[in-house]
């Protein structure tokens, strides 16, 4: 399991007092210089395209000479793998692997929001069930997904529905922990003022723990997804199922490391791309956020 | 009281009872070839792991999670107060760092083994390539992020520099750097049995790969669970130490709280 959630670093609403005071000053300068000097605001975003170009630039600066330093071919200079990179996105076996990736990591994903998110919410919400499960699941979720790949191939062989479970394992319980943090953490006087304004059940779950847990649960998400692309791809390099990790594994083998390299740089696009994405349905989630509503009105 | 002791009896009967529950049913005809009976299991485990190789496989696991995490943490903390002392260089690399963090570093585990070889060395150099960044993000984040309050008072005291890096910056940015410590922790754990599984000649990992190969499924099965018991073991500990160090944080927390 990687990054294991823990209610007060990972939640955002811990984040809150840090935030609100940043939120302060910082923004009151915000409204200053958009107020006095619109022009200035444009040069800034400017600068950001400018700044996120030059480090760009650098980095790629850096592995050329590292490259040519170490010259290995399982680590190609740019140049090198810049022809690379023309030659495998043109093979079919490029999309489909990535497409075979991806497959396994959303339908394990979805799978796992569909059965561990309600078993957290009961779990937050149920002191009964929270107890009974509470050692179990610490001591559950402590254990590496991962270890299960050599019993699941044997039973599924290297195909997409092994994958698919080992996906389904890893990704529920960050997800079965937050929305349970998330159910539990409900504001005490907002439920007890819910209730005595006699709101429905309905409406209590809707107005009340649904927005409450959802921050939570898109938390829980985030990582979730980080952890279902790990062990996909994980999965892949271990028992040879094919994706992306197969074909890392292939290109080193078959002695076309600079092909490999072209995999391990697509896989790792798709991280940052899976990171960023779901970063930003976090922040979605905390609409209602008072630290959120503070950034917004900048 | 009552029903509080009640819970916590349930807290601790149920993982019993699932035990409990697995023994029986796999000692009687619900047993199938991949899911022995536990009974088999135990005297597997206690054959191979209670202590006999120990030495030949669990060593070379521990030492290159150990020596991966050491330096990773040793590295990520110099680097990241460095990094976070320079505001501006800190802003200016920090995109690079979340996508080197962002990138599933298992994929890494093919190149490092053509580039450096099977071996001790690139186990760690897998683990530290891993575990590295999310230490490093947090800790040049945290330093940057000191209250410039208490900052600027500690400076206009004239604190010494090394005085205030270890009485002022490290411990007001320590909660941010445990947390950056969770995670590589259970990377570095993931890494090494990955790299074990693909290619070793030894560890656990190796020696439940090889049990797989054999269709020793009891073999397997201990192995397995012995990384289990470890993920757990580890976790519990870094709780532990989190407790110890965290312990003025939990305070100031819970009293701002209240």
């Amino acid at each position: 399991m990687v990054d294991r959630p823990e209610p007060r670093a990972t939640s955002a609403l811990t984040v809150d007092p840090i935030a609100n005071q940043v939120a302060g000053p910082d923004g009151g300068a915000g409204d200053a210089a958009v107020a006095a000097v619109p022009a200035g605001w444009q040069l800034r975003a400017d600068s950001l395209v400018v700044r996120r170009g030059a480090l760009l630039i650098a980095s790629l600066l850096v592995w050329q000479i590292a490259a040519a330093a170490i010259d290995n071919e399982a680590f190609p200079t740019v140049t090198h793998f810049a022809v690379a990179v023309g030659e495998v996105a043109r093979t079919s076996a490029y999309w489909v692997s990535l497409g075979q990736t991806l497959a396994a990591w959303a339908i394990g994903l979805s799978a796992a929001v569909l059965v561990g998110v309600p078993i957290g919410l009961l779990i937050g919400l149920n002191t009964v069930v929270d107890h009974a499960t509470r050692v179990t699941v610490a001591a559950l979720q402590a254990i590496p997904s991962i270890v299960l790949v050599p019993l699941l191939v044997l039973i599924y062989g290297t195909t997409l529905q092994m994958k698919i479970i080992l996906v389904f394992i890893a990704a529920s319980w960050p997800l079965l922990m937050q929305s349970s943090y998330g159910a539990r953490e409900v504001d005490h006087v907002a439920k007890e003022t819910a209730r005595s304004y006699r709101l429905t059940r309905i409406d209590q779950a809707r107005y009340l723990y649904l927005p409450s847990a959802s921050a939570f649960v898109a938390t829980g998400l985030r990582i979730a997804a980080t952890i279902a692309l790990l062990v996909t791809i994980g999965s892949e390099i271990v028992t040879s199922a094919p994706g992306i990790g197969l074909q890392i594994q292939l290109g080193e083998s078959n002695g076309q490391p600079d092909r490999a390299f072209v995999y391990f740089v697509t896989a790792s696009l798709l991280g940052l791309l899976i990171a960023t994405a779901f970063r930003r349905i976090e922040r979605l989630a905390l609409f209602w956020h008072p630290a959120h509503r503070a950034r917004q009105g900048r | 009281m009552t029903r509080k002791v009640s819970l916590h009896v349930v807290e601790v009967g149920v993982p019993v009872g699932l035990v409990a529950l697995w023994w029986f049913l796999s000692d009687t005809d619900f047993t199938s070839y991949y899911f022995p009976a536990l009974r088999d299991i135990w005297a597997s485990f206690r054959a191979t792991w209670l202590f006999a190789r120990v030495g030949s496989d669990v060593v070379p696991t521990m030492t290159g999670i150990c020596l991966g995490y050491v330096i990773s943490v040793v590295f990520g903390v110099t680097l990241g107060v460095i990094l976070g002392s320079f505001p501006r260089l800190n802003e200016f690399v920090t995109p690079l760092l979340e996508f080197l963090r962002a990138l599933p570093a298992i994929a890494a585990i093919p190149i490092f083994i053509v580039l450096i070889g099977v071996s001790l060395r690139m186990e760690v150099a897998v683990v530290t390539f891993a575990a590295l960044w999310p230490i490093l993000l947090n800790v040049s984040d945290a330093v940057a992020g000191v209250d410039p309050v208490v900052r600027d008072t500690s400076r206009s005291y004239r604190i010494r520099s090394f005085d205030r890096l270890v009485r002022v910056t490290l411990p007001s940015a320590s909660p941010q750097i445990v947390a950056g410590m969770r995670v590589a922790l259970t990377q570095s754990i993931i890494i090494i049995i990955v790299s074990e599984l693909i290619v070793s000649a030894r560890g656990i990992g190796h020696y439940i790969q090889t049990a797989q190969w054999n269709f020793d499924i009891t073999a397997m099965w201990s192995g397995m669970i012995l990384i289990g018991l470890i993920g757990f073991v580890l976790s519990k500990l870094f709780q532990v130490f989190e407790y110890k160090v965290l312990a003025w944080h939990r305070g100031l927390h819970g009293k701002a709280q209240r």
